[in-house]
């Protein structure tokens, strides 16, 4: 399972930096990297310990009275809801970091939240994003 | 609608959209409390050390073309709801660090008499954790939201701040038609970017779709996406 977890991360990386038609007809470029209880990496110490510090950092926040960081995903429907063409895109170095991330701490949440429901990605971006802007824009790729 | 995405499922979904789309970075703020306003300060100056604006026009050429032409990644900076606020506290702040505000308004709540926006606030989902206003107008006026329509950005954020996918086709419709009403009866123009409570994105919900269609709207805001669904209205 490991092994096809690097995959994964390997093909999006050599995919994200080259051209890729954009368009809500798209199908997606990358392999299907499916998350699932079954195929979660035993352990990642430093790993889980830095994202259940980080949940419990954040957790105490009043959202409604605080700035909170998140990253929004870009997509342009026109294209596919009329006859304009396609535009290309060049993806950037931020989707190549956010993707490996993103997938790694997915994981490392799985783990350390065997019984994590879809609602709990929101949380889960909010610490990327959070480690993101106290980078100064800058995503580790972990 | 009925099924119900596991977490694996959405952050697969998610993962996809990340590795193959561009992205772009919001901050989103709601009741920004006075008490806090150094806080903000402080927040809003290191991101403009890393975080350029974004205007409707740029976003809407991002969407297009996923290309940035600044020098400096583009931050949304996000003010939810229509709390007075927004307007006294957080306004002086953006402007200060140069960001573009995207106020997005529940019309419903602007709409409200001083008396009765403290209860319309309780009885919608509108946080009031904070009420720093004794006389008890905490929503934005529509004069201040004209202001703000010079240089910012309003958006919609639906009238009562309901979760649409629970409403019937008459309630939803008063929810995304409706408000572009409000805003072109006061602001003079309809507004280009919808958000509603906890989404759905365009694309999971027809019904809504449909409806966002015949308001006009060309962005669509949800928990994970921006979606331009429209090429600009003249």
């Amino acid at each position: 399972m490991l092994m096809n977890r690097r995959a994964v991360l390997v093909s999006i990386g050599l995919t994200a930096f080259s051209e890729v038609a954009w368009s809500a007809s798209d199908q997606i470029a990358v392999p299907q990297s499916k998350l699932s209880n079954d195929n979660v990496p035993s352990s990642e110490p430093i790993l889980d310990g830095r994202l259940r510090e980080d949940l419990a950092r954040l957790a105490p926040r009043a959202y409604s009275e605080e700035g909170i960081p998140v990253f929004l995903v870009c997509e342009n429907l026109v294209p596919a809801k009329t006859s304009q063409p396609t535009a290309k895109v060049t993806l950037t170095a931020l989707n190549t970091a956010l993707t490996s991330a993103f997938h790694r701490n997915a994981e490392a949440f799985q783990r350390i939240h065997p019984d994590a429901q879809a609602k709990d990605v929101a949380p889960l971006i909010e610490v990327l994003a959070d480690r993101d802007f106290a980078n100064g824009g800058t995503t580790e790729k972990k | 609608m009925s099924h119900t995405a596991s977490f694996a499922e959405r952050a697969t979904e998610i993962e996809q959209l990340i590795a193959t789309r561009p992205l772009i970075r919001a901050v989103n703020f709601h009741n920004a409390s006075r008490a806090k306003a150094e806080q903000y300060d402080r927040q809003l100056a290191r991101y403009s050390q890393f975080f350029s604006s974004v205007n409707q026009n740029e976003l809407d050429e991002y969407l297009t073309t996923g290309q940035w032409h600044k020098p400096k990644p583009g931050l949304i900076v996000s003010i939810y709801e229509g709390y007075r606020n927004g307007y006294d506290v957080l306004l002086p702040l953006v402007e200060k660090h140069g960001f573009i505000g995207w106020f997005f308004v529940i019309t419903g709540f602007v709409n409200g008499a001083t008396k009765d926006q403290l209860p319309f606030a309780l009885g919608h989902d509108i946080d009031m954790l904070t009420r720093e206003y004794p006389e008890g107008r905490y929503a934005l006026t529509w004069d201040e939201l004209r202001k703000l329509d010079r240089k910012h950005v309003i958006a919609c954020h639906t009238r009562s701040h309901t979760q649409l996918s629970l409403l019937q086709p008459a309630s939803m419709e008063e929810e995304i038609v409706g408000p572009q009403t409000d805003f072109r009866t006061q602001l003079g123009h309809p507004v280009r970017a919808f958000a509603s409570l906890t989404g759905p994105a365009y694309g999971e919900y027809a019904p809504t779709d449909r409806l966002v269609e015949s308001a006009g709207y060309d962005f669509v805001f949800s928990n994970f996406r921006i979606q331009r669904i429209h090429a600009k209205h003249s």
